[in-house]
């Protein structure tokens, strides 16, 4: 979302978007990605975008 | 009996004096509307009372009984509302300035199905604003206090509910709990607290927080009463796309079974390494275990993921799906917001789609690891909080102790948790550990319980200024 989205918190505190992305950026970090799964059924997973389905035709 | 008295009555002493008619609906409702009305001042916990109405269905369950018509053990016997549960016909605010006119038409389904079981509505209870803020004072309503000591909070989100019933305000109360807010106060004023299984209890007419983790659960001074009210609540419903259509126990029938033999795991490393406990905390753990080892249960450390896997993936899920919710009226009218829900919505603007999809993925995989774990346990055994609640006025208390807990994990996980009380620190204030269990095995966490509660003393204790 852009910064006009929040213009009225923004009046209300100039600071808070950045301090909501950096907890947002440190919620992230903390996410342990090598735990993620690597066994999903391929059905669920497998999507790729448009564009590399077109490449790949 | 004095207003004290029947101010700390059990639920299931008083169902069983209202089945022997040695006591009236009217009796019980009038000494709590007494109570409130001479305590609830200190305590903040009722944000709309509604003693008229909890008298015209004291006389009613009174005469219905009265004609050998009750319905059940539930007839008569008051309870209380965390304000973001719907009530037809009476305001239902959130606690917050957004909805401090909305009026709800229908019943959330847990209300009716209290209603329905003859049970009294004796009000609306605080709650953080939206179940999601914090104690905070820039909202219409001031926030709850903790009846142990007035100048702490109460644990939050179901703020009132804790407060209310820890102070013999009313016997029992529903909160919901999405990262742990029901668990919470019943941790900070010394009650039983259940958050059930991910689909247990319905949600439908429940203002949600996030979708995927909320669940509805009942804060009680006894655990054979928080049976009694989960035995009301749980059961499918076709209006919450999440209810599970799954057998429901007889959670009452596990209480009083004995634990020899059970097999209690004890996640150590939550308090003492992934995140450093109180000291006295850590040392109620450990006396827990002991007692449960000596009522014949089979007890031994155990491990899981570390702490913040599961939390920090709960933390990611809750803060997008809340987001969620709030985005439009966060843009139009944030002012409309306490300061401090405003700071926890806006986070989940800045967490992508694929991180919010990890969080999902991983929460299905964790959740499976730990169905296997369990294999090997019964229940497992963990603290609560990492320590006693601080100063309500101390904002930078509050934002630093409020994560410091093992509740989360357990909605990232979906399973039953607890909260039970283990005695109480030095400073006077509760402290207490966490039951968690198999999915929709509520009743194995009733059992162990209560064997820990008949062992134990803290039931006797009550906050001296609610006497």
């Amino acid at each position: 979302m852009n910064n006009d989205a929040f213009e009225r918190l923004l009046a209300l505190n100039p600071t808070v978007v950045d301090c909501a992305k950096a907890v947002a950026a440190s919620a992230v970090a903390a996410m342990p990605s090598d735990l993620l799964p690597s066994d999903e059924p391929a059905h669920v997973y497998r999507a790729v975008s448009s564009g590399e389905s077109e490449r790949n035709a | 009996m004095s207003d004290s008295e029947l101010g700390f009555l059990s639920i299931a002493d008083a169902s069983a004096k209202l089945a022997d008619k040695s006591l009236s609906p009217v009796e019980l409702v009038s000494a709590l509307i007494a109570r409130s009305e001479r305590l609830d001042a200190q305590l903040n916990s009722y944000l709309l009372p509604c003693f008229e109405q909890a008298m015209d269905a004291a006389r009613k369950a009174e005469a219905d009984i009265s004609a050998g018509g009750m319905r059940g053990p539930l007839h008569g016997i008051p309870f209380g509302l965390k304000d973001i549960i719907d009530t037809a016909g009476i305001r239902t605010t959130c606690h917050s300035k957004i909805l401090a006119d909305n009026v709800p038409t229908r019943d959330a389904e847990v209300a009716r199905r209290l209603a329905d079981a003859g049970a009294i509505m004796m009000g609306k209870l605080a709650t953080h604003e939206f179940a999601f803020g914090g104690p905070s004072f820039d909202l219409p309503w001031p926030p709850a206090r903790n009846p142990w000591n007035t100048a702490h909070h109460p644990g939050g989100s179901s703020s009132g509910a804790g407060a209310s019933v820890a102070a013999g305000l009313l016997p029992g109360a529903l909160g919901s709990d999405t990262g742990g807010s029901v668990r919470n106060p019943a941790s900070c004023c010394g009650l039983v607290g259940m958050k059930p299984t991910y689909g247990r209890v319905p949600r439908s007419g429940v203002f949600p927080l996030a979708y995927s983790l909320d669940n509805v659960g009942p804060l009680t001074r006894t655990v054979r009463d928080n049976a009694m009210l989960m035995q009301a609540l749980a059961g499918f419903d076709a209006h919450d796309p999440a209810s599970a259509d799954v057998p429901v126990q007889d959670y009452c029938a596990a209480i009083g079974s004995g634990i020899e033999g059970l097999r209690v795991g004890v996640i150590r490393h939550f308090h003492t390494s992934d995140m450093i406990a109180d000291e006295q905390v850590g040392a109620g753990i450990d006396s827990v275990a002991q007692v449960l080892a000596g009522l014949g249960a089979q007890v031994q450390d155990t491990q899981l993921r570390a702490l913040d896997v599961y939390q920090g993936g709960n933390r990611i899920i809750l803060t997008v799906e809340g987001f969620a919710v709030h985005r439009r009226w966060l843009m139009e009218r944030p002012e409309d917001y306490a300061q401090m829900t405003r700071e926890k919505l806006l986070p989940g603007a800045f967490i992508s789609g694929p991180d919010y999809v990890d969080a999902l993925r991983l929460r299905g995989k964790l959740r499976d690891e730990f169905a296997r774990h369990m294999r090997d346990f019964d229940a497992l055994i963990c603290v609560s909080s990492m320590e006693t609640p601080c100063r309500i006025d101390d904002d930078a208390q509050v934002a630093r102790t409020y994560p410091r807990q093992a509740r989360a994990a357990f909605n990232f996980l979906g399973c039953p948790a607890m909260s039970v009380p283990c005695g109480f620190h030095t400073n006077g204030l509760p402290l207490s550990f966490q039951i968690v269990g198999k999915a929709f095995d509520e009743a194995m966490l009733y059992r162990i319980a209560a064997a820990y509660e008949a062992a134990t003393p803290w039931l006797l204790e009550h906050p001296t200024m609610s006497i």
